[in-house]
């Protein structure tokens, strides 16, 4: 499926960090990227890994398995390029991801998501029998 | 000694020095910088949290800041200088006017990669969303030829760590 293609407020972007599978909404994409290299910046927030050069501008990657915790490290190499507002970040992901398109609405969250951990969270889809979870992007920043 | 100071200030153009620490890429405005000196080792003196101590500038101490330390790059050089016995290190002021009161400090490198107009690279704000309570040290972000280079706020760096004060 195409970026462009279907009904744009059902679609989202699908992508693994190690075994689990993430989703962000397809209005906040650009572009899926190879960083080829990256020039880490000391005294940043921790989940930011550093600074890369996309058309002469500086983007910097966030690397979401140090936001949220998850353990283990960013592969590197693949950045999906996304907006928040007026923001462009790249988001580190380890290279598999599709574009998907919902026919039903969002599921809730499990419950065993509680507390502050929801905030990163908007809800829960279903792609081939395996679950994946809906990025809250503006929480990640 | 080297003294390169003298001609960087007399120009009109925005130059900035770029230098490099533990393979990361630095720049200050060079009315910042007051000269570059060759030192083979730090006095103790004035050593305390965020400084390793002192070197003697014609009589004068200049403290040393430890700007590998406060940066989180580790405690020694990844790269040997040239001369094994010798590393360069940058004076600098947190204010282009001549007193001795505005305080100076020394800076350690790695390596200096030289001197550019500001205008011939692209300059960006660091953007507020990256940024923690020690981001400060940074004025902005340069890209020149497809690198990175980390603009450094030295009055901002000076005027929160000079023991001179």
């Amino acid at each position: 499926m195409g970026l462009l293609d279907g009904n744009i407020e059902r679609q989202y972007f699908v992508f693994t960090l190690g075994s689990r599978y993430f989703g962000l909404s397809i209005s906040h994409v650009i572009k899926v990227i190879s960083v080829e290299t990256l020039f880490p910046a000391p005294l940043l927030k921790e989940y930011y890994l550093g600074f890369f050069v996309h058309q002469d501008i500086p983007v910097p990657l966030l690397s979401i398995k140090k936001r949220l915790g998850l353990g283990g490290e960013d592969l590197g190499g693949m950045s999906v390029l996304i907006n928040i507002g007026s923001e462009t970040i790249g988001l580190s992901i380890d290279g598999n991801y599709k574009v998907i398109e919902l026919d039903d609405d969002l599921e809730p969250l499990p419950e065993k998501f509680t507390g502050a951990v929801r905030k990163y969270f908007i809800g829960r889809g279903t792609m081939n029998d395996k679950n994946f979870i809906i990025l809250n992007v503006e929480s990640l920043m | 000694m080297l003294h390169h100071g003298r001609h960087l200030q007399d120009s009109k153009r925005n130059l900035v020095l770029i230098f490099s620490v533990a393979d990361i890429f630095f720049a200050l405005q060079a009315q910042y910088l007051v000269e570059i000196i060759q030192v083979s080792d730090v006095s103790p003196e004035m050593a305390d949290d965020y400084f390793i101590g002192s070197v003697n500038l014609r009589g004068w101490s200049i403290p040393v800041f430890n700007f590998r330390k406060y940066m989180l790059l580790g405690e020694t050089s990844s790269v040997p200088p040239m001369d094994a016995a010798l590393m360069s290190m940058l004076i600098l002021r947190s204010d282009p006017g001549e007193s001795k009161k505005i305080p100076w400090i020394g800076i350690e490198t790695d390596h200096i990669s030289g001197v550019v107009d500001e205008d011939e690279c692209r300059n960006f704000k660091m953007p507020a969303n990256v940024k923690n309570e020690h981001s400060d040290v940074y004025k902005g972000i340069l890209i020149r030829e497809n690198t990175v280079v980390y603009l450094l706020n030295i009055p901002w760096l000076i005027e929160t760590f000079s023991p001179l004060q």
